[in-house]
């Protein structure tokens, strides 16, 4: 008896600490497939694409809606979403998070502060900075293919993995860099862009992130070179002008592999970071080069042109990241503390001044794996 | 017909004697006038044995419980034509007739007058001669039975066609067909103070466990009740745990079921007009083990066996699950399905809860109703049901599709463990409460409510999960999976501990 009681009084307990209580019927719920802030002073401007069902049943079809409303909060802003669409809103199915650039350079932290800690929204909600557009704007746009700007941008990211031109951030990776001493936040950009008459969102460029404010911009080719020193890149294609028969050609690549490290070394008192990235790449397109593809000198004289191409780029982005004081999105004040901490305390308060003149050596060994099936190029006879 | 029975007890206890008396006469009139009183069912043959010394005798038996003809042409012929020893008296002429005129099998004397009438209503002749207080039963059965065909709740593709039928004897014969051994015991006890009902307890003596077999039949014994009917009696007065629904007896039609599992150390019981025998113990995995497993090759038996525990978590838990995850953690189905979902129960007047419960019932009641019908009037209604009911409450937005998928593959997955469907609809009905109530935490807390209850059951002593929770390899090898007869080389640990070893081959089986 005495131990019913008690397996009873236990389970009563649980129960009543496990949040289950809050029963719902589905048909009740309006599912918000996107968020986004625009501003956040004098009030905050919250926006939702919210998806609604037209029909019933198998007739059933979904269509995107956009509401937006002010408040003195994130979350008097939702309860004021919830009075506009007059239906209970579901949020966890929501897949991205977009602030304005408005927000970002003010700091994003007021912005995602009740997201982060609510239960509301997902922790893995992508999260996007747009550029040259409003949130509200964004969310208007017209996708080709979805029925929502939020999946649209969910099926990009998706994509990444064959087109890395970004660096994709989940809110809890967000959180956590900037969360972290030695490394700053970058986040990638939505943009609008036409596509006949209509304009279509796509996903370009990197903001750079001092602490929660957004510092900079990275342009879609300094982003790829980012992702590229970051290791994502572990395919994607690139155009690149190379000298061949006398002449630049716009030659194709597809990168087939890439190991890339970061370190920091100390050569007595001088810190000095360095770059190897090793590339394996396959040269997919010439145009109407007229090139012996199976010349192995000509393939080595491609291949030094490669290193030094990706060596100079990786050097302009470098000085670019290291012009903005106190931001360090490759994370060099991280590798130090991991690898050198009394080093790291005695200079953790001179960080910003030691990043801005660090000394960076940058190995590239780009080497052409393939040059596809036949080793020629297309004989044309007149 | 219990009127009947009643005026018989009445009159019975008026009988003066327990025993017969040596007049024939006197004889006559207690079965006439006492034991088979108003019985018209009831055949008297008086006859003479011959010359030179006649005696008056008679033959009492049941109409149509004998094979007339044999009674005829070896017990009624040889006392009419053939002269009795006029020097032999009393039970020494009983036995002069047994031993020399008579020319069946299976005879005995008795002198117990309520023996006689058990033995006459079992389908026995008994002969009554006058001058002996002793009277001579010859066992000669015989009414119509049912052939023996394979029994229709648990046909197989590959595998005896032999089922057991109603009669007790043929239903022995089956068994001890398939266990040629000494070994074999067979109990016979009698059960029902109206029915009598013959029941046999059957085993093997070198595997059985000790005790086993009389807690069996003490437990047989203790049953005080008017009738037998069906060895479901039996089940429901001996069980462990009665109000509990899960079994813990198993009961099967088939003679090779019921061999296999007195060949693990079980215990069978048979009882007279039924064709279903009890076997005990119990454990919960036998409800995942089908006779098909051992007779097809061990890979394809373990996926049809791993394929049962997980129709039965589907047909247990898809309701509850369903319901949890709809109305209160949405957040943990797909995007687009949750988006069907909404939308499929857009125009449903009623709850989730009300929506499942309704649906649940609305197939019981189908099931029920196209089992009780003539088979083609069965398989329209189950048509009719499943396919133009379901479409039609869908098109009436009386049900979302989605709870009809869920239905359908419920009431499928079902049918896949037949010895669990009931239980399963309980099971079933618990957890989609508690899922209603607490959502995905009361439908876990209801299912481990259900493991606990499993694990605290036993059956004749065994535990319930034994051979489940002991994780020993060589019990383990027939739960989940059915492991290759040449690795099962042991019995199971608990039922068949006094003698484990069933296999001696220590390669895999004759292979060169």
């Amino acid at each position: 008896m005495k131990k019913f009681a008690s397996f009873t009084v236990l389970m009563l307990i649980t129960m009543a600490f496990t949040g289950c209580w809050d029963y719902k019927e589905l048909e009740l719920l309006d599912f918000v497939y996107g968020v986004g802030v625009d501003s956040i002073d004098p009030e905050f401007t919250l926006i939702a694409e919210i998806m609604k069902s037209v029909g019933a049943g198998q007739d059933a079809d979904f269509q995107s809606v956009v509401l937006s409303t002010k408040g003195r909060s994130v979350s008097s802003s939702g309860i004021a979403l919830q009075n506009l669409a007059a239906m209970a809103l579901f949020w966890p199915h929501a897949q991205v998070f977009v602030v304005s650039e408005e927000v970002a350079r003010s700091g994003v932290l007021p912005a995602i502060e009740f997201l982060i800690r609510g239960a509301d929204l997902r922790s893995s909600v992508y999260f996007f900075v747009c550029r040259d557009c409003t949130v509200e704007e964004l969310f208007q746009s017209a996708p080709v293919f979805e029925a929502s700007v939020s999946q649209h941008l969910a099926n990009l990211v998706r994509l990444h993995e064959d087109t890395p031109i970004f660096f994709p951030q989940q809110m809890w990776e967000f959180t956590r860099t900037i969360s972290k001493q030695g490394i700053s936040a970058t986040l990638p950009t939505v943009k609008l862009v036409q596509n006949g008459d209509d304009e279509v969102a796509v996903i370009r460029g990197t903001a750079i992130f001092n602490t929660d404010y957004m510092v900079d911009w990275l342009n879609e080719e300094e982003s790829e070179i980012f992702c590229l020193i970051k290791g994502l890149k572990h395919r994607g294609r690139f155009v690149m002008d190379t000298l061949v028969d006398g002449q630049d050609i716009p030659l194709t690549y597809e990168i087939r592999g890439n190991q890339a490290k970061t370190k920091i070394d100390l050569i007595g008192q001088q810190i000095k970071g360095v770059i190897d990235i090793s590339l394996q790449l396959d040269l997919i397109e010439i145009q109407n080069a007229k090139i012996d593809l199976l010349d192995p000198q000509l393939i080595l004289f491609v291949e030094a042109q490669l290193n030094a191409a990706f060596t100079r780029r990786i050097r302009e982005l470098l000085v670019k990241l290291q012009g903005n004081k106190n931001c360090d999105p490759i994370g060099w004040g991280q590798l130090l503390k991991q690898n050198h901490k009394e080093v790291w305390r005695e200079n953790m308060s001179d960080w910003c001044c030691i990043l801005a003149d660090l000394d960076v050596e940058i190995n590239v060994e780009a080497k052409i794996t393939s040059t596809g099936v036949t080793g020629k190029s297309t004989p044309v006879r007149y | 017909m219990f009127f009947r029975k009643r005026k018989q007890r009445v009159d019975n206890s008026q009988i003066s004697t327990e025993h017969l008396s040596k007049s024939l006469q006197e004889n006559i009139r207690i079965f006439k006038e006492s034991l088979f009183h108003g019985d018209e069912a009831i055949v008297y043959r008086e006859f003479r044995t011959a010359a030179p010394k006649p005696r008056d005798c008679i033959i009492i038996c049941a109409e149509n419980m004998v094979t007339h003809q044999y009674i005829s042409e070896f017990v009624l012929r040889p006392m009419m034509v053939r002269s009795i020893s006029s020097k032999s008296k009393n039970e020494s002429l009983i036995r002069y007739i047994m031993e020399n005129v008579i020319q069946t099998d299976r005879i005995e004397e008795q002198g117990d007058l309520m023996t006689l009438a058990d033995a006459v209503y079992n389908g026995a002749s008994i002969i009554l001669v006058n001058g002996c207080n002793k009277a001579i039963v010859v066992e000669a059965e015989g009414w119509e039975t049912r052939s023996i065909s394979e029994p229709k709740s648990e046909q197989v593709i590959r595998g005896p066609r032999q089922g057991f039928v109603e009669e007790l004897a043929i239903n022995l014969t089956l068994v001890r067909r398939k266990l040629k051994s000494t070994s074999f015991k067979v109990k016979n006890l009698q059960v029902g103070t109206e029915s009598k009902t013959r029941v046999a307890v059957i085993y093997l003596e070198d595997v059985v466990q000790e005790g086993l077999v009389q807690n069996v039949i003490d437990k047989i014994k203790g049953i005080q009740i008017d009738g037998i009917l069906d060895s479901g009696y039996i089940e429901e007065l001996i069980k462990d745990s009665p109000n509990n629904p899960l079994p813990t007896i198993g009961n099967t039609e088939r003679p090779d079921v019921v061999a296999a599992r007195i060949l693990e150390g079980r215990v069978a019981v048979l009882v007279d007009g039924t064709p279903f025998a009890l076997t005990m113990p119990y454990l919960f995995m036998e409800a995942f083990q089908a006779n098909e497993d051992y007779f097809s090759h061990w890979i394809p038996g373990s996926f049809h066996r791993s394929l049962r525990y997980i129709c039965f978590a589907i047909t247990t838990i898809t309701p509850a699950l369903y319901l949890s995850l709809g109305s209160y953690d949405p957040q943990l189905l797909p995007t687009k399905l949750v988006l069907a979902m909404a939308a499929s129960r857009k125009l449903v007047p009623f709850p989730a809860l009300i929506e499942v419960l309704a649906m649940g019932l609305v197939f019981e009641i189908l099931r029920e109703g196209g089992l009780r019908l003539p088979q083609p009037v069965g398989e329209a209604m189950s048509i009719v049901g499943a396919i133009v009911l379901g479409d039609a409450a869908v098109r009436a937005n009386l049900v979302s599709a989605p709870m009809i998928v869920v239905v359908a593959i419920t009431a499928v997955s079902g049918f896949v463990i037949p010895d669990l469907y009931d239980t399963a609809v309980i099971a079933r009905l618990t957890l989609v409460l508690m899922a209603s109530l607490f959502g995905i935490y009361g439908m876990l807390l209801g299912i481990m409510g259900m493991v606990l209850l499993l694990a605290s059951m036993h059956s004749f002593g065994v535990p319930y999960l034994s051979s489940l929770a002991s994780f020993g390899a060589q019990n383990m090898k027939d739960t989940a999976i059915r492991a290759p007869w040449w690795s099962m080389r042991l019995r199971p640990q608990f039922i068949g501990s006094k003698n484990r070893k069933r296999l001696n081959n220590k390669d895999k089986g004759n292979q060169s």
